[in-house]
């Protein structure tokens, strides 16, 4: 099925349904289409054909959904970017992409154009370019067909039968389960459109999966275009929201909320933390405030979307230490250094397989040789184990990668920023655990001989340079780094020593 | 040297020069750039996140600005008023 199909059949069933609430914006499955019919018309008379990129620099909003699914019906291939990216990196996107069209805000206005002769899709056709940040500091683009960002959907619509129609005897057995749990919350919700609220980018995997659900699958979409926890939960009140997916630093600042208990969140029945998975702490204190489930998502923009899922029948422990187990269709196995399968307990990297993976990142064949072998398999970086249960537990990263407030940030990038300056000889940068947004940011800077730097200096090279998120909390400097045998700095020790520093020990 | 509100008495808000000055130093921005109307994301490059880091920095030494309100805060003017309107709240935490 390809997404324009996709999109047919979801608007097609109940027309008058509302689907979609934004601020003062609603729309029913036949308004929907209608847009998109317009939109489609729009793109097509500025030229627009199967395989043209279509880069969109949206936040979460109307004008978004109607372009994504003009563009994938026309065939083209979407390139959803932050509105807060940087001049620098989206020039360095733009010449890597080649978009025939650049979307801003406000842009795609209607055409009075005829209807477009039918275009020639299948599902295996690339249907968008999600970038993510690169290990060598170079934004890559992972390549997604129709079939890779549908199949993701589809699955979470199995795991969501538990309470919406149990198709089974194990299944009805399990939501027996859950209702002894979760009780009225599910019986008011059962066999019910549920209403997903999106508060996250949909430039990002968890974004834009959670907007496909919200869509494509008979549901509604409540949007928030920028989150903030006060507008987030009152979102959840006046619109029943059912189930509500944000990172875990806005998670954080939505239980940290004094009055939080002011607002009528008893429709929720599903909590879920994407972007980055939550700390247990974190995961319980949300269960506890919100009286419902919380699922820690796990998926990388490499897998169009969450690979695994936790369910309501698991206990609270389970889902808020695990990452639940694999979603229908996907396979997972840990692996040793040599990439051989390791006995059920041990810890090793996670491989992936399924329908959701990229085809490969664009243009650059031997980055995707290092990750995807010729099975299917993509190897995510991430360490961890699979319990006698079949639940998984990340226990770490294998790659060089921070998480900060649910944004990827390889190191690399601004270490290679730094070192562009001609005081600095060497940076090493580090993600070390934080209150605040997961990790923080933290370089170490060796100076050029005889040179000296402030703090305000490296930070003002990195200002406007890298986006927001990627600016240094902390800025240290060294003489020396501690270094290996091969004479790399040792991060290790750098990540212990500010840890050390942090916790309020001697350096 | 005590921190502004260390005191159990009667407290003052530090003045408006001294809280850019502090945010200036935490920041580690220019204190030109601290002005009244300066956004904290678009002139001091300082995200949300961040932001919260900065409160909590400053709320150990005595400079409390309620961290709930932390997503409201767009200008250096909008966490002077908030910091303002706690201290006139009474008696800071123990």
């Amino acid at each position: 099925m390809t997404m324009g199909e996709a999109l047919q059949d979801a608007t097609g069933r109940r027309p008058d349904q509302e689907v979609f609430v934004c601020g003062e914006t609603r729309m029913t499955n036949g308004q929907l289409r209608a847009e998109v019919d317009s939109a489609t018309r729009s793109l097509f008379a500025r030229g627009i054909r199967k395989g043209d990129r279509v880069a969109t620099l949206l936040p979460p909003g109307w004008e978004f959904v109607r372009l994504f699914f003009a563009a994938a019906r026309l065939g083209a291939v979407i390139v959803p970017l932050s509105p807060d990216l940087r001049e620098g990196t989206l020039a360095s996107i733009l010449a890597d992409c080649e978009p025939r069209l650049v979307v801003r805000p406000g842009e795609l206005s209607p055409a009075a154009a005829s209807d477009p002769p039918p275009a020639a899709v299948q599902p295996g056709d690339l249907l968008a370019l999600l970038y993510t940040s690169g290990t060598t500091g170079t934004p890559k683009a992972t390549m997604h067909t129709h079939r890779s960002l549908i199949a993701p959907v589809v699955a979470t619509l199995k795991v969501r039968e538990l309470w919406t129609r149990p198709s089974s005897l194990r299944i009805a057995a399990q939501a027996v389960k859950a209702f002894s749990r979760y009780g009225t919350r599910l019986l008011r919700a059962m066999g019910k459109p549920q209403t997903i609220l999106s508060t996250t980018g949909w430039h990002t995997i968890t974004g834009l999966h959670v907007m496909l659900q919200g869509l494509l699958m008979g549901d509604r979409l409540a949007v928030l275009p920028r989150f903030h926890p006060q507008h987030a939960l009152e979102l959840v009140q006046r619109e029943r929201v059912t189930v509500l997916i944000a990172v875990p630093t806005a998670w954080q600042a939505m239980v940290s909320m004094p009055d939080l208990d002011r607002y009528d969140t008893s429709s929720l029945i599903v909590c879920g933390a994407g972007g980055a998975a939550s700390p247990p702490a974190l995961a319980r204190e949300i269960q506890r405030r919100f009286g419902c489930a919380f699922y820690n998502g796990f998926g990388m923009t490499e897998m169009g979307g969450g690979v695994s899922v936790s369910s309501l029948a698991d206990s609270d422990a389970r889902q808020a230490e695990t990452v639940g187990k694999p979603m229908p269709g996907v396979e997972m196995r840990i692996v040793d250094e040599e990439r051989r399968g390791m006995a059920p307990g041990e810890v090793g990297e996670l491989a992936v397989r399924g329908p959701g993976v990229m085809s490969g990142y664009y243009r650059a064949p031997e980055l995707t040789a290092q990750v995807l072998d010729e099975d299917g398999w993509l190897f995510t970086g991430d360490m961890a184990r699979i319990d006698e249960k079949g639940y998984i537990h990340v226990v770490g990263r294998k790659k060089d990668l921070i998480i900060r407030g649910g944004q990827n940030i390889y190191p690399a990038e601004i270490e290679n920023h730094l070192a562009s300056h001609p005081r600095i000889a060497e940076a090493a940068v580090v993600g070390v655990p934080a209150a605040v947004g997961g990790e923080s940011v933290w370089a170490f800077i060796r100076l050029k001989d005889n040179e000296a730097m402030s703090v305000r200096e490296v930070l003002d090279h990195c200002r406007g340079a890298l986006e927001i998120f990627k600016i240094p909390s902390e800025v240290r400097f060294l003489a020396e780094f501690p270094r290996g045998e091969a004479g790399k700095p040792q991060k290790f020790e750098l990540r212990a020593a500010a840890i050390k520093e942090r916790s309020g020990g001697a350096t | 040297m005590s921190s502004p509100q260390d005191s159990n008495g009667p407290r003052d808000p530090i003045s408006f020069e001294e809280f850019r000055r502090l945010i200036a130093r935490e920041l580690h921005v220019d204190e030109g750039l601290v002005v009244e109307n300066a956004s904290f994301t678009e002139t001091l490059y300082a995200d949300s996140i961040r932001l919260v880091e900065m409160m909590l920095r400053l709320s150990d030494q005595g400079i409390r600005i309620p961290l709930e309100e932390a997503w409201d805060v767009v200008t250096v003017g909008d966490a002077y008023r908030l910091y303002c309107r706690k201290v006139g709240q009474g008696p800071a935490p123990a």
